[in-house]
């Protein structure tokens, strides 16, 4: 076992290896802090190039750009609030804020922190409960996913107290155009109006470039007089940009939280990390005594979301390894990598290729290091963009956001479509509807669709399958529980809702 | 009547339209149909956006002042700019990547009230080039090309 781990070790350590890390970093970070680019796109790109390279070698960068886009999406979304991942949305909710008020070095180490915890955890996890986390995963089913999403859903109402009616009309506002285009079921078309490019429904990319990107600066241009957050060289060693004490003492119980649930989410095919931060977000919120510090720039809040983000990140591999079956669309572009090595995932891996299963531990472990050595020394770069003036950022960033969707898409339908949600985002921003909830409702309203209409299948049109299967149920008792937490909160009055951008 | 009621009702009107769209379409599909996720859904939205009206009308004079939380600047701007985008996007497949996004970069620059010609014009070469480098060369992605010169 030991010689199994050492060699493990001395085969990823080389340099070679580690390059390819680094660079996998690097091309995750850059790709994930731009709007409109996502992991899939460059994990799909640089899979060719892994052909010809070993096979850990070329899992190695692979994994960089996974890793390090999952964080990346972050860096864009607390420095300008504008997420470069769906999932980084969540992390805007407290990151963004925290910048305006001159602490954005706070918010990205958090965010950095938050992440590396998570994934070293994730890692930890994969090593030594893959079997069980798989078997957890396998019971997973429709009324569960739909459990999951329900819960999820629960926490719009989380987001929203204070202004809970427009919460909830944002909520089913995402999850009605969710509802659009073709039926994921049975193949049908509903609610095209007649018009063929409607038939693939609202892009999700462009939802959340527009509600976020483009919707922000439409909002800065009427402030033309607007100054940038810092106007001279940034020193992250400004007392403002370090996390003290008390942050941590905020930070850790969020981050203990969050990881477990999001390394569960990640295993579970087809539930992702966008679903993982915003249930965490919510979560935290909820549990917090303070819960009228998040959105307001809650370090708790960059937390949870981050480290829920992240956690996935390494357990998305347990369905892949232990049974063969990609979970997301990310680990279904690396299956290829792994057959062009004549490696095919599943239980035989492990007897077959042991040492090849060792070294891939080890590089998901390694990678995780360099991950936090080269945000480590991103972060001061990172933070010197608060300098740059709206009057170059945001034209900058409406380029980027039409660029990004056009490229993702190759539609310009979706290119107008993408304005479209910016000019709601924008009047969303104006009239005081939260926007969180429209991301949350457009996510879950597949997942909720889906998962009940394939339980609906199972029991032959008995609701009762949701409170025989034990896992269902918790869930739906524990939506029931917030659901509950929510109103007895908004009855006793006293708490606000969190403002502005959410 | 205050903004939000404004988009309550044309949030209550974007349903209604929805739910005759639904009402007509054949539902298909084992015990949950096709349409009947969207029609609940749509009902609710629709319920919501009622209730959001009534509490308006009711509350009308509060939530004039309640509800703006974007305050300030002037609306046009926003406009100019969403009018400009709208331009910007029709352009680009007739005039190409570079040039389109070099002349929305100066007027959007413009817009957000850069009056510095030297730092406007240095920008406008450098971001669309550096994209168009970073996608066409690095993500191997083609932008769109001129094709009124083609």
């Amino acid at each position: 076992m030991l010689d199994l781990a050492l060699g493990a070790f001395a085969e990823v350590l080389t340099p070679a290896t580690l390059g390819l890390i680094a660079l996998g970093l690097v091309i995750g970070i850059v790709i994930g802090a731009i709007p409109g680019l996502n992991v899939p796109l460059a994990v799909a790109i640089a899979l060719p190039i892994t052909f010809k390279l070993s096979p850990i070698g070329g899992l190695a960068m692979l994994v960089g750009i996974y890793k390090g886009g999952t964080y990346g999406g972050s860096i864009s979304a607390v420095l300008i609030n504008v997420p470069g991942t769906p999932a980084a949305a969540a992390t805007a909710l407290d990151g963004a804020p925290l910048t305006r008020q001159g602490k954005a070095g706070k918010a990205l180490r958090m965010s950095l922190y938050a992440s590396i915890i998570a994934e070293a955890v994730s890692d930890v996890a994969l090593i030594l409960f893959a079997v069980p986390i798989a078997l957890i995963a396998l019971k997973i089913g429709p009324p569960e996913t739909f459990a999951v999403g329900l819960l999820a859903l629960a926490l719009i109402g989380v987001l929203s107290e204070g202004n809970m009616l427009k919460g909830l009309m944002a909520g089913a506002l995402g999850l009605f155009l969710s509802t659009f285009g073709v039926d994921p079921l049975t193949g049908d078309f509903r609610l095209t109006f007649g018009f063929h490019a409607l038939s693939g429904g609202w892009s999700f990319i462009a939802l959340v470039i527009g509600v976020f990107a483009a919707a922000e600066a439409l909002v800065q241009v009427e402030r033309p007089r607007a100054v940038p957050v810092a106007t001279g060289a940034v020193r992250l060693s400004e007392p403002q940009h370090r996390l003290t004490r008390e942050d941590w003492r905020r930070a850790l119980p969020a981050i203990a939280r969050s990881t477990p649930i999001g390394v569960l989410i990640g295993a579970v095919p087809g539930i992702g990390a966008a679903v993982s931060a915003y249930l965490n977000y919510g979560i935290s919120r909820t549990l917090s005594k303070e819960p009228e510090r998040f959105g307001q720039g809650a370090i708790e809040g960059v937390a949870a979301a981050e480290s829920g983000n992240n956690a996935v990140t390494s357990s998305t591999f347990v369905p892949l390894l232990t049974l063969g079956v990609p979970g997301d669309v990310i680990t279904a572009i690396m299956l290829g990598a792994f057959l062009v090595h004549g490696l095919v995932p599943g239980p035989a891996l492990f007897e077959k290729e042991s040492a090849f299963v060792a070294a891939f531990f080890a590089m998901m472990i390694v990678t995780t290091l360099v991950h936090l050595v080269i945000g480590r020394l991103g972060l001061p770069l990172f933070v010197q963009t608060t300098r740059i003036s709206n009057k170059l950022l945001f034209p900058a960033i409406m380029i980027l956001s039409v660029t990004g969707v056009f490229v993702t898409t190759n539609s310009y339908f979706d290119v107008f479509t993408m304005l479209g949600f910016g000019a709601l985002g924008y009047v969303m921003l104006k009239t005081g509807f939260p926007i969180a909830p429209l991301l949350i409702g457009f996510i879950l309203g597949p997942l909720i669709e889906v998962g009940l209409r394939q339980s609906m299948i199972m029991s032959r049109g008995s609701l009762d399958i949701f409170v025989t299967r034990p896992i269902a149920a918790a869930f739906l008792a524990l939506a029931v529980a917030v659901v509950a937490v929510v109103a007895w909160r908004e009855r006793r009055g006293g708490e606000v809702g969190i403002g502005g951008k959410t | 009547m205050p903004r939000d009621a404004w988009v309550a009702l044309a949030v209550a009107a974007a349903s209604a339209v929805s739910l005759w769209e639904l009402a007509r379409a054949p539902g298909t599909g084992a015990f949950v149909k096709t349409t009947t996720f969207p029609t609940v859904v749509c009902a609710l939205l629709l319920a919501l956006a009622v209730l959001h009206l009534l509490g308006a009308w009711r509350r009308r004079a509060a939530a004039r002042t309640a509800t703006a939380t974007v305050t300030g600047g002037s609306a046009a701007r926003a406009a100019a700019l969403f009018g400009l985008t709208v331009l910007y996007i029709v352009a680009l497949p007739w005039t190409g990547y570079f040039a389109t996004s070099a002349l929305y970069f100066g007027a959007a620059s413009l817009l957000f009230g850069n009056r510095r010609p030297v730092s406007i014009l240095v920008a406008m070469m450098v971001v669309p080039l550096a994209l168009l480098l970073f996608f066409e060369k690095y993500m191997v992605v083609l932008l769109p090309a001129a094709r009124l010169f083609e």
